[in-house]
């Protein structure tokens, strides 16, 4: 099931890398999606935090690779 | 292209969603056509993550771009050798940016000996570097060349104490970059970028992201990179295209408080104080502008002779009639009238900017002539902000000729009979949308109509006054008297209760003892719907004819014939300066105007 915290961050990895819907499975990454590069994934992570108004730690900016688990750490962040 | 992706460039304000700008930086890459600037940024820090928002900012200021990123620090190899993919490229534009916090890491971050010669010399180097990389562009090629400033490195060793030692961060920075542009100025087609102007204005605190600076040396914070591209493709405009030539401004309540027909020359607001001081600042701009060579124009909707008489005898305006090469003052669309006042003084609609605080008007210029520049603004009082933050008069270098340039066109107006163009009323005033409410009035909108009935001085056409008391009056217990309003609405918003009328019933005859209407809804048929409505009062009555008086007064010639224009005929007149008019109701064809709705129905 796809809800509203999901389908704002779908929206800004459609934005972002120019992808469908279809294309965003929970496990779409840089190995399946080519314009994820490493210069996009910063600006990807920087779109999502201004969608979403959380921020993520370095580490998370540098190690969440997967569209799941980008989802996954914006809810965590978002309740607490 | 999908349609916000249009409406998002226009020129405006950064857009607030940055995935919008990954969108239709995408769009704009597949549909590139014709011929693009190309520009190239070399830098001594990231600077990629500009890419997206550059070419939408570039865009929405009517500049197409390609774009060329060096990698950073890749500055040298790619200027100095004539076979490298930035020559292969072949750039309109190079911006350089040079920052001394990525060249000398440590002269900048510690204090150094007491004057601080340490950064001082970073400093200096970084300029040698910046007049190495000129020259060597100048013998090679013919690309403009932007030169980012430095803003001061942050954090300061000395902290806050940074101000009061010998040889502080701030002074040596302002001295550097003093030098600075002494260096790119001596190059035919340099200029300076105020990066550090920009980091100012965005507040240095917020100026970066340290999880952005210490994962990719990218050296701004994610939310300043939509303001940071806008910042810099104006920058690019100025340095490649003329600034606009023309300011075509409104007068009352743009270049003034206040309606001038209605509240006279004592009466509009201008002066020390507020509300008064706001339009007085607004003219200084606009005399900063004249300055710079740009040319002043008037289009306003109003009686000519009135206006130049505000001019020649209002105490407090700063401008004169005469600091205008061209005045459309009249009733007639400001589109055609701003179109012949630009052929009159020989530019093209594209130098043309308009500025009237009246969204109606500006949707009428936007529609009819697109290619003039029209500023929008958010509400009142932001005028003056929307003037500053217009980026049409950017200017990176200023001639003697420029600043003469208004001088000359007043010395030499040029009289041009204005030729008029004729676009389609009816499309136009259909596109508005209007919608109107007519009714008799009730004790609640009482006050706004004896108000209206008050203060309204040119679409009048008996001048009579009557307090409140009385037309409650009429309201509660004269079955001889209407009294009858209207309401506009049209798609930029309700205007409210814009016109009223008081009918007076003898025997068979109706007559309109009073008909006013608001300037602001002139020329929209409004007067001829509301009309209308009394023609359907006076036959709801009883009566067979309709009579109406023009009771000429100062200000009021604009309706002198208006009678005659909706089909009245005239009658004798019983003393000078009133014009009597009837209208026989069985003969009588005056319908509600097609172009407005009447109560939300479309007739």
């Amino acid at each position: 099931m796809t809800d509203l915290l999901e389908r704002r961050i779908r929206d800004v990895f459609i934005n972002v890398l120019g992808v469908t819907d279809a294309d965003l499975t929970t496990d779409a990454s840089p190995e399946t999606i080519p314009s994820w590069d490493s210069l996009t994934h910063i600006s990807l992570m920087l779109a999502v935090e201004g969608e979403c108004g959380t921020q993520f730690e370095p580490e998370d900016l540098m190690e969440l690779r997967s569209f799941g688990a980008v989802v996954e750490r914006v809810r965590a962040s978002l309740h607490g | 292209m999908a349609d916000s992706s249009d409406l998002a460039l226009e020129y405006g304000p950064p857009l607030p969603d940055v995935a919008q700008y990954h969108r239709i930086s995408r769009a704009l890459k597949t549909d590139a056509e014709g011929r693009m600037l190309r520009v190239a940024v070399l830098s001594s820090c990231t600077m990629g993550f500009l890419e997206p928002f550059l070419r939408v900012e570039l865009r929405r200021l009517g500049v197409p771009a390609e774009l060329f990123f060096g990698g950073f620090g890749e500055i040298e190899s790619l200027v100095l050798d004539p076979a490298s993919a930035l020559h292969r490229y072949q750039p309109d534009l190079v911006v350089v940016a040079l920052r001394p916090e990525d060249m000398f890491p440590d002269l900048v971050a510690r204090i150094g000996s007491e004057d601080g010669h340490e950064f001082a010399g970073a400093l200096t180097s970084v300029i040698d570097r910046v007049r190495g990389l000129l020259q060597s562009i100048a013998a090679q090629a013919r690309w403009t060349t932007l030169v980012a400033n430095f803003a001061v490195p942050e954090p300061a060793a000395f902290g806050l104490g940074d101000a009061s030692v010998h040889g502080s961060r701030s002074a040596l920075v302002a001295q550097a970059n003093h030098q600075l542009h002494a260096t790119v100025c001596e190059t035919p087609g340099a200029f300076v970028w105020d990066y550090a102007g920009l980091v100012r204005a965005q507040g240095s605190d917020r100026w970066r992201d340290d999880r952005l600076w210490f994962l990719g040396r990218i050296p701004v914070a994610g939310t300043h990179h939509p303001a940071m591209a806008q910042h810099l493709a104006r920058t690019i405009r100025a340095a490649m295209y003329p600034m606009a030539k023309v300011l075509v401004l409104d007068l009352d309540n743009t270049l003034w408080g206040g309606v001038l027909g209605d509240d006279g020359i004592h009466g509009i607001k201008m002066g020390d104080d507020y509300p008064g001081n706001v339009f007085k600042a607004l003219q200084r701009q606009v005399l900063a502008l004249r300055d710079r060579g740009v040319l002043l124009a008037i289009s306003s909707k109003n009686d000519e002779a009135l206006v130049r008489e505000a001019f020649a005898v209002h105490p407090d305006l700063l401008l004169r009639w005469s600091d205008f090469a061209a005045h459309q003052v009249g009733w007639g669309p400001k589109s055609t009238g701003i179109a012949a006042m630009a052929h009159a003084l020989g530019f093209g609609l594209d130098a043309v900017v308009f500025l009237d605080d009246n969204p109606v008007e500006r949707a009428e210029v936007r529609q009819h002539v697109p290619a003039v520049k029209v500023i929008e603004f958010e509400a009142w009082g932001s005028l003056h902000r929307a003037l500053a933050a217009c980026p049409w008069f950017d200017q990176l270098a200023t001639s003697a000729e420029d600043r003469q340039r208004a001088t000359l066109y007043a010395n030499e107006r040029q009289r041009q009979t204005l030729a008029t163009t004729h676009q389609s009323v009816d499309d136009y005033l259909a596109s508005l949308e209007m919608t109107a409410v007519v009714a008799t009035t009730t004790p609640v909108e009482r006050a706004r109509v004896a108000q209206l009935i008050g203060k309204t001085n040119q679409f009048n056409l008996t001048l009579r006054r009557y307090p409140e008391a009385t037309l409650a009056g009429w309201i509660d217990d004269s079955p001889d008297h209407r009294i009858a309003h209207m309401r506009l609405a049209d798609r930029f918003g309700d205007h409210g209760i814009i016109a009223a009328a008081v009918l007076t019933r003898a025997a068979k005859r109706a007559v309109i003892d009073v008909f006013v209407m608001s300037c602001r809804v002139m020329n929209r048929q409004a007067e001829l719907a509301f009309l209308a409505f009394l023609v359907e009062l006076a036959r709801d009555w009883g009566c067979d004819e309709l009579t109406g008086e023009f009771v000429s007064g100062p200000r009021n010639q604009i309706v002198e014939d208006w009678y005659r224009s909706v089909g009245f005929a005239p009658l004798d007149a019983s003393e000078a300066g009133v014009a009597r008019w009837h209208l026989p109701l069985s003969e009588s064809t005056l319908a509600w105007p097609a172009v407005i709705a009447r109560n939300g129905q479309w007739s």
